[in-house]
């Protein structure tokens, strides 16, 4: 089983990753804003007003800058004859092999950030616990659907 | 006024045209039920007339209404309860009705029971009854409990599901499978070469002797008397004062005498004392569960009965199991002791279970069962990880010591004497390493791991949902990686999985474990 030569994911999925973590990272760093705001008059402040927000807001923008092309860097994923292989992770680099005739049933799922750029999630669930629904986001609305409508056939082939 | 169900009309009766499946008519739980009910909730009645039975307390008569509001409700609620309740077996469902302000009306689909549990108190065993307890999944809640009926009954209600399951088994093989129906645990097992004589006569796999069980509850060590102690005292509730004043009139002058004069040796008494009051609690629980522990393959299935004061008896199918796990501790594998568990997969997916199969046995018995029932072999070569795994571990364990030395000596005091566990942490780091290792075959993988918990996973290669391989930043500095297989019904960390392979090792057994998956 050769994990080599790998699809990669829909680019979009890039943007979409950056808007979720530049919102998630975002709210963050207003809250530190607020708090900074709030003791701005303090006697004792150990920074200049402004110098933790601005920390905050920096870094919120850079991780939400460089975290999502590193992310898409490590996702792979193929479907070969009677298999799913995916890879993943920045740190903890996982390769995972679904078999195809352990898939209990698929769905194709979109939110709306996803929606603004055209791609979706394949959500493949087995039966097994340790990695019951395994999640292949970025891909093409019609890819993901073409996806799902191939392993659908193999399983109902597979049945009869 | 429209009836939302037909509760009101009498039970529909089973249909009788089919020949080769047998039906059974609507019936009532045995009638000594009713009788049953009655002793069982007289405890709590007890505990209501306390005071009035102690005397003296002026708000006794308040206890005294109460009792006789227990005895005008109770009573015949637990008729009610027995006249409402019927069960009856169709071809394809088990039915029973019950309920007395609230009526409800459950049917369980044939094919899904999955085990028939029968169980006898002593009480029940006095009177020739028993609990039937129905389970759906492998573990977890039961669907449907008949409490209780005549024991006669129990097992005749277990042999008609059985053979109404064989009659739609051997349907079911005839006609085309469906994505739906498709077994989700592992390829559709064919079934069809249970034979009616293998069905009906068991090949015993084994039996404990009383001998085997005590041995395998001096192993064990419960605290289960603390529990007992203090629910007791909470039960009768004892008077501080008047313990206080029988104190003082000295009945326990002497101890206490001695107590004083060497409070050492009486606290390492007390100490050995509930050990062996541990122990000996240990020896007692698992006689009472274990007592003529027997496990027989019947059919497809696997038949356990076990018990001393309540006699239980049950099944699990092969089908359903998903992997065997041996279980053992540093102490029991010294002697060569091991316990066999299986882990089984219900309908509902997200149920997990796991049964005994072999409460305590030698590696050869072990081995026997393994072989008839056609499952992995305990394997004897194994692969030990790499050595790199207890660098690892020291680096991680090191490291979280330095943080609570240096926290600790910031905010409190210096305690630079927490380093002399780093010899422990050595020892133990080795052997951690010494216990894992995997090993594989062409039907089965099987991985170990554990210092005291020490656990053997043993999964067929057609029974693996994923598998794969992952590395950490810090594994894949030392190029090394984990190995897992999923398997369904396991609990969340309790599936085989193990640390720290050479990467290509890692990934050279988990392609080749696939490809035999795929045959």
């Amino acid at each position: 089983m050769s994990f080599d030569d790998l699809t990669s994911l829909d680019g979009s999925i890039v943007k979409v990753w950056r808007l979720k973590t530049g919102i998630f990272l975002g709210i963050l760093a207003l809250a530190v804003l607020i708090w900074d705001i709030l003791g701005a008059f303090q006697s004792d402040r150990l920074l200049p007003f402004g110098a933790w927000a601005g920390m905050a807001i920096v870094l919120a923008f850079s991780i939400s800058w460089w975290l999502p092309p590193l992310r898409y860097r490590y996702w792979g994923y193929e479907l070969r004859e009677e298999e799913l292989l995916l890879v993943r992770g920045i740190f903890n680099r996982v390769h995972t092999i679904i078999p195809l005739r352990r898939i209990q049933h698929l769905d194709v799922s979109q939110d709306i950030f996803e929606r603004e750029f055209d791609v979706a999630k394949l959500i493949v669930h087995t039966a097994g616990t340790r990695s019951s629904d395994v999640i292949l986001p970025g891909l093409h609305q019609d890819l993901a659907e073409s996806l799902r409508d191939d392993m659908k056939q193999f399983i109902t082939d597979q049945a009869l | 006024m429209e009836a939302p169900s037909d509760q009101h009309m009498t039970p529909v009766p089973a249909p009788t045209n089919q020949a080769a499946a047998p039906a059974m008519e609507p019936k009532r739980l045995h009638p000594l039920t009713m009788v049953q009910r009655v002793i069982v909730s007289l405890p709590a009645l007890v505990f209501i007339m306390l005071p009035v039975m102690r005397g003296g307390d002026s708000t006794a008569w308040f206890n005294l209404i109460f009792g006789a509001m227990y005895l005008v409700f109770i009573v015949p609620w637990i008729a009610l309860h027995y006249l409402r309740f019927r069960y009856w077996i169709t071809p394809e469902e088990l039915v029973i009705h019950s309920g007395v302000l609230t009526r409800r009306r459950r049917n369980i689909p044939v094919e899904r029971i999955q085990n028939i549990e029968i169980e006898q108190a002593p009480l029940q065993r006095i009177l020739g009854t028993a609990k039937v307890i129905v389970y759906t999944a492998g573990s977890a809640t039961a669907e449907g409990v008949l409490e209780y009926v005549s024991i006669d009954e129990a097992r005749a209600i277990r042999t008609v599901v059985r053979d109404l399951q064989q009659a739609l088994q051997a349907e079911e093989s005839s006609s085309d499978d469906t994505f739906a129906s498709m077994d989700p645990a592992g390829d559709s097992v064919s079934e069809d070469n249970v034979t009616e004589e293998a069905a009906s006569s068991g090949l015993s796999l084994i039996e404990l002797d009383t001998r085997r069980v005590i041995m395998a509850g001096a192993f064990r060590f419960s605290m289960v008397y603390l529990a007992v102690i203090f629910s007791f005292l909470q039960y009768i509730e004892p008077d501080p004062t008047l313990l206080f004043s029988w104190l003082m009139r000295g009945p326990l002058e002497p101890l206490e005498a001695r107590i004083e004069a060497s409070p050492i040796i009486a606290a390492v008494l007390g100490a050995f004392g509930a050990i062996m009051l541990g122990w000996l609690t240990g020896i007692l629980v698992t006689i009472n569960r274990y007592h003529k522990f027997k496990l027989e393959l019947i059919g497809d299935k696997l038949h356990r009965s076990h018990g001393l004061l309540t006699l239980k008896e049950g099944t699990i199918p092969l089908s359903r199991i998903q992997s065997w796990i041996l279980r053992t501790n540093p102490l029991m594998e010294a002697f060569g002791w091991y316990r066999l568990e299986v882990q089984t997969m219900g309908i509902n997916l997200n149920q997990s279970g796991y049964q005994v199969a072999l409460p305590f046995g030698r590696e050869e018995e072990v081995s026997a069962i393994l072989e008839a029932v056609g499952s992995p072999a305990v394997p004897d070569t194994w692969t030990p990880v790499s050595t790199l795994t207890i660098r690892r571990f020291m680096a991680r364990s090191l490291f979280v010591l330095l943080v609570i030395i240096g926290v600790i000596q910031i905010w409190w005091t210096p305690i630079w004497w927490l380093a002399a566990v780093v010899p422990l942490l050595m020892g133990w780091a080795l052997l951690r390493y010494r216990g894992m290792r995997f090993a594989d075959d062409e039907s089965w993988v099987a991985m170990r791991k554990g210092v005291i918990r020490r656990l053997t996973w043993m999964v067929p290669v057609d029974k693996l949902q994923t598998a794969g391989f992952y590395a950490n930043w810090f594994q894949r500095r030392l190029g090394l990686a984990s190995i897992y297989v999923d398997t369904a019904g396991a609990s969340a960390g309790r599936s085989a999985e193990l640390p720290d392979i050479e990467a290509s090792e890692a990934a050279s057994v988990i392609s080749r474990v696939y490809s035999r998956f795929r045959g």
